[in-house]
């Protein structure tokens, strides 16, 4: 059996009766082709004007999103940045007028770091720090070291650091460093100011996402302390902030 | 390359009368609608097919200078009513892929072989099974199917030929086309 025959009788099965179709399809052409023509003249009609009324408030809605955020942010700069900058600063000076609870020791043999976390790193929460030597200058020795905490921190948070023996200032310079400019150094090239303070906020640190799943994101501030010459190297360090005080040595 | 639907609309259709429009388009029914029964595997759809072919007919036909190809031409409406058809259905049918039985009318259609190859011939592409419809079942020669489908008359043979290899891959080719 040949394709063809195959081919005619695979269809020929399947193909109704056509009784009709023929007229029935004419028929309905003839009855219906001037009301369907007449439709199709007016949706292409319709069709032009509503593609540029679409296009036209598609403009419109991408300027009222663009010109409404403006609005928006101006509106919550305007209304939330100045209360809220006004209790950042009334805490930050409350937070500064603490008194430093910082040991004193007779001799640098005398101090151990501590307390230490059992991920190694040094603190007594909710701040813990960890970090390692950075350059050295003619005027001391810099460290760069990391702040990090996976609790949630609210307001700021102000760190002063002391030498514990000899009450030597410690400074801070570059990022997050503020208060008082108590001098200034050479640092790769570049003069820097030394501040007493180093002062941390929550949206100012790098959200990083940590292990294991049950502390999900941690707050991360990278920082530079510098340590004079005349520092024995014992260094206390007090961390204020809204709701704790906490203090741990360096040594 | 135009194909031979793709005729500009006018309204050179008032002047064909409804009388000659119906001498005209009568004998091209039955053909149409088993070329669409061949390519949709559905009779209702079928018909459908046929019939927005008709109207498009109506709307077109006036401007056609040449009606000794009106053959041609309304087959190849139809085909791509068809093509419209099988996108619309696309949807339902791409989560269940080809339908392994395709839908019975009678009991003669549940012999073997006249299942097989109608699968077989629904599994092609809309081209593919275009011109084995064409040339296999309405029995139109290469150069006229080339017309309907809108290529060249290598490049249907081309197209018949690669089909049949699909079809039938065991047979040679010139016992095929017998």
């Amino acid at each position: 059996m040949s394709l063809r025959r195959d081919v005619h009788s695979a269809f020929d099965q399947i193909t109704p009766s056509m009784g009709g179709l023929p007229e029935r399809v004419v028929q309905t052409v003839l009855s219906e082709g001037a009301t369907r023509r007449r439709r199709e003249k007016m949706l292409f009609r319709i069709r032009a004007p509503l593609s540029l009324v679409a296009v036209l408030l598609l403009i419109v809605l991408v300027a009222a999103v663009f010109v409404g955020g403006r609005i928006v942010q101006d509106w919550n700069a305007l209304h939330k940045s100045s209360p809220a900058g006004q209790s950042n600063q009334s805490q930050l000076a409350e937070l500064e007028a603490r008194p430093l609870q910082l040991p004193v020791l007779k001799a640098a043999t005398e101090c151990n770091t501590g307390p230490w976390n059992s991920d190694g790193t040094v603190g007594s929460g909710p701040l813990s720090i960890y970090g390692g030597l950075g350059p050295r200058t003619s005027w001391g020795t810099y460290w760069n070291n990391v702040f990090y905490t996976d609790q949630q921190i609210a307001g700021p948070i102000v760190v002063r650091v002391r030498d514990v023996v000899n009450n030597v200032n410690v400074v801070f310079v570059g990022k997050y460093a503020a208060g008082p400019v108590v001098g200034t150094d050479t640092l790769n090239g570049t003069r820097v100011q030394q501040h007493a303070e180093l002062v941390l906020y929550a949206n100012n640190a790098a959200l990083v996402t940590v292990n294991p799943p049950s502390k999900p994101h941690a707050f991360v501030w990278g920082f530079t302390v510098g340590v004079p010459n005349d520092s024995t190297g014992s260094t206390g360090w007090q961390v204020d902030g809204m709701g704790f005080s906490e203090v741990f040595l360096s040594c | 390359m135009q194909r031979v639907a793709d005729v500009k609309p006018s309204s050179a259709s008032q002047q064909v009368s409804e009388s000659t429009f119906a001498d005209l388009l009568k004998p091209l029914i039955e053909p149409g609608f088993r070329l669409a029964l061949a390519m949709l595997h559905d009779a209702q759809a079928a018909e459908d097919a046929v019939q927005e072919a008709s109207f498009t007919a109506w709307r077109k036909l006036g401007r056609m200078r040449d009606q000794g190809r009106l053959r041609p031409w309304f087959l190849g409406v139809v085909a791509n009513k068809c093509r419209n058809a099988r996108r619309k259905r696309w949807v339902v049918e791409v989560s269940v892929g080809v339908p392994e039985e395709l839908p019975a009318i009678s009991l003669e259609e549940r012999t073997l072989r006249g299942t097989d190859l109608r699968r077989a011939i629904s599994r092609l592409s809309h081209d593919d099974r275009l011109v084995v419809v064409l040339y296999f079942y309405l029995d139109m020669p290469v150069d006229e199917v080339a017309t309907v489908a809108g290529t060249s008359v290598g490049a249907t043979r081309a197209r018949l030929y690669r089909a049949i290899k699909k079809l039938r891959p065991d047979v040679a080719i010139e016992e095929a086309l017998r």
